[in-house]
């Protein structure tokens, strides 16, 4: 009976905090990205005819697919049928030379559709891996994720696109960067598992090693480098490095210095944490001393006793840091909902015309080629037949080139007898100079 | 099963070009990038990412990216794009952070000119000069030096000065 009592206490307590978002239900400009598919363009799509077509274009014809039709297939969906079809598309388009070319479009369009279907690890999965996917989130999209994350009590999934902002060193909205603090504050309050798939490759890498090296031939070996920026892969680091960029970046003191301290504390910049918490002017919130101490206590670096002292000396505002960082959003959101929706709005608007034009103009180069391409069999044709016409009085021009082409025949023939055939040669002595002989 | 790679060493270490404008959106346009070879200069060497034109991944093989890029190399403003294509496999390249740009810009505005000033003339070589005057002529002929032209090349003459056959002129050119 307790036992249920309590399940049912966590799972009150849950959806407790799964009702915790931050963004409005507007935010999501859902009416309006939807208003996209009553064009006639996207309605005419079958996706599975496209689809075809554009796989069999990668496979077989010019291993090239335009931006615009990608951004049509993915537009044009609207349930989980052809997830994997359009992974793969975005997939070999990356690699393609065409990559450059990506509509915006098409990030938000691959984006809400993966969030639609609620297929969150692929998502991530691909979000994470840019040089395969070039899906990139901007601002909008990266507060709607992080909404979504933060209100399915997903947090490690919204530190991720914080801290892919972070790489991407664009953190300028105040609503991301606000967010950003939260869920960071949030994921080392309660840490989970960073990688989840990491113990698996572990255990099978441990099998395999009895057998013999497999050697692998590559033009140059690469020497090992860490840049300390898209190299990182420990989830503290990259948490750490998230809040101290952010944390120069946001006209609070106080909190900044907090996220500062934290954000030193978890990039294990102890040299430099021990200079800030000199240099400080001003107090940090509370909380955020213990949470410093069990990052320095998990890594223990050399200084670390000195650190404690120089924590405990700090002088502390008597609010909560997770209360204030909850308000510091709460704040962000009010000031720039309104606008930001607005100009979403405008954005999806825009890119309904711009889809089109986008398609006529490829669609008029496509003509464009085809004209060229029949007016060179045009002439090609033409030639041939003038030459079969005008042979006679054209004779003696024919035999010219003939004869030009026989002497070039046989010139190469030649060459290649006498360099078979010498066997007379001797390759001349070649003496050091000053060498002398006995 | 573990995987040893054979192949040829080099004395490069960072990343491809691709590898840094491929993990950032819009390519990295407007983006500082810098070479890890030219730490050994003491003046600012570096390029402003001003389009990129990605090539398509040829199986496994480093990819290349036709970038075209303001360069400023050893503290001088070429005054023209440059492009990048057939050196941008080599994993060579470090991305410039954003708040770091400022002071490469300054360090830019702050790094004096290069300077090199070399002898306009040289005097006749030895041997020639005994010839002359063992013909009674005027051996006291300077021949004119000129000086390569190259992008690079910042070297200038100093009319005034005269090179010499000079005992560490043939310190090089001795067989021992």
């Amino acid at each position: 009976m307790f036992a249920l009592k309590n399940s049912l206490a966590t799972l009150a307590g849950r959806r407790l905090r799964w009702a915790r978002s931050f963004l409005s239900e507007s935010y999501r400009c859902d009416d309006v990205w939807q208003e996209r598919l009553e064009c006639s363009l996207l309605k005419k799509v079958e996706p599975e005819v496209l689809y075809h077509k554009l796989s069999t274009a990668l496979e077989h014809g010019s291993k090239q697919i335009s931006a615009v039709d990608l951004d049509v297939f993915a537009n044009s969906l609207t349930d989980s049928t052809y997830l994997d079809e359009l992974e793969e598309l975005t997939h070999k388009f990356r690699l393609s030379a065409q990559t450059g070319t990506m509509l915006p479009s098409t990030h938000h369009a691959v984006v809400r559709l993966f969030l639609a279907s609620n297929n969150v690890n692929d998502l991530i999965r691909i979000l994470k891996d840019r040089l395969n996917y070039g899906i990139f989130p901007d601002y909008y999209l990266c507060n709607l994720l992080m909404d979504r994350f933060i209100k399915d009590n997903d947090i490690r999934n919204a530190t991720v696109i914080v801290s892919n902002q972070m790489l991407q060193e664009e953190l300028d909205n105040d609503i991301t960067k606000a967010m950003g603090l939260y869920s960071c504050l949030k994921y080392i309050t309660n840490p989970t598992e960073w990688e989840e798939e990491k113990i698996e490759t572990k255990e099978t890498n441990n099998d395999d090693d009895d057998e013999e090296d497999r050697r692998v031939r590559v033009d140059f070996l690469r020497n090992p480098y860490f840049d300390d920026h898209f190299d990182l892969a420990d989830s503290d680091h990259l948490i750490g490095k998230t809040m101290l960029a952010i944390s120069s970046k946001i006209d609070n003191t106080i909190l900044g210095n907090s996220f500062k301290t934290l954000g030193l504390a978890y990039y294990n910049r102890w040299n430099d944490l021990s200079s800030h918490l000199e240099k400080v002017n001003g107090s940090i919130h509370l909380g955020t001393v213990e949470l410093a101490v069990t990052a320095i206590d998990k890594r223990a670096p050399e200084n670390a006793e000195k650190l404690k002292d120089a924590l405990s000396k700090l002088q502390i505002e008597n609010k909560n840091l997770t209360d204030e960082t909850n308000n510091f959003v709460n704040e962000a959101v009010t000031k720039n909902e309104e606008t930001e929706i607005h100009n979403q709005k405008s954005i999806y608007k825009k890119w309904e015309s711009f889809r089109r034009e986008e398609l006529s103009r490829y669609l008029e180069h496509l003509n464009k080629l085809k004209r060229l391409q029949k007016v060179q069999q045009a002439k090609q044709d033409l030639k041939e037949k003038e030459q079969l016409l005008f042979f006679f009085d054209n004779e003696h021009k024919h035999d010219l080139v003939k004869e030009e082409k026989m002497k070039r025949m046989k010139k190469t023939v030649v060459k290649d007898k006498t360099l078979k055939d010498d066997l007379t040669y001797v390759p001349p002595e070649i003496r050091k100079p000053g060498f002398k002989r006995d | 099963m573990s995987v040893k790679l054979i192949g040829r060493t080099t004395n490069l270490y960072g990343k491809t070009l691709w590898e840094i404008l491929g993990n950032l959106r819009t390519a990295g346009v407007g983006r500082l990038v810098t070479r890890n070879s030219y730490d050994r200069y003491e003046e600012p060497s570096f390029f402003k990412v001003l389009s990129v034109e990605p090539t398509a991944q040829i199986e496994d093989k480093p990819r290349k990216v036709i970038v075209h890029v303001e360069k400023i190399f050893r503290g001088k403003r070429y005054k023209e794009p440059v492009e990048i294509y057939s050196v941008s496999y080599k994993p060579d390249y470090r991305l410039i952070p954003k708040d770091e740009e400022q002071l490469w810009w300054d360090r830019l505005a702050n790094c004096k000119p290069r300077e090199k000033v070399v002898p306009g003339s040289i005097e006749l070589p030895p041997l020639m000069r005994l010839v002359l005057e063992r013909d009674n002529k005027d051996s006291n002929i300077k021949l004119p030096l000129k000086i390569r032209g190259g992008r690079d090349n910042i070297a200038q003459t100093d009319t005034t000065k005269t090179a010499s056959y000079s005992p560490s002129f043939f310190k090089n050119q001795q067989s021992s």
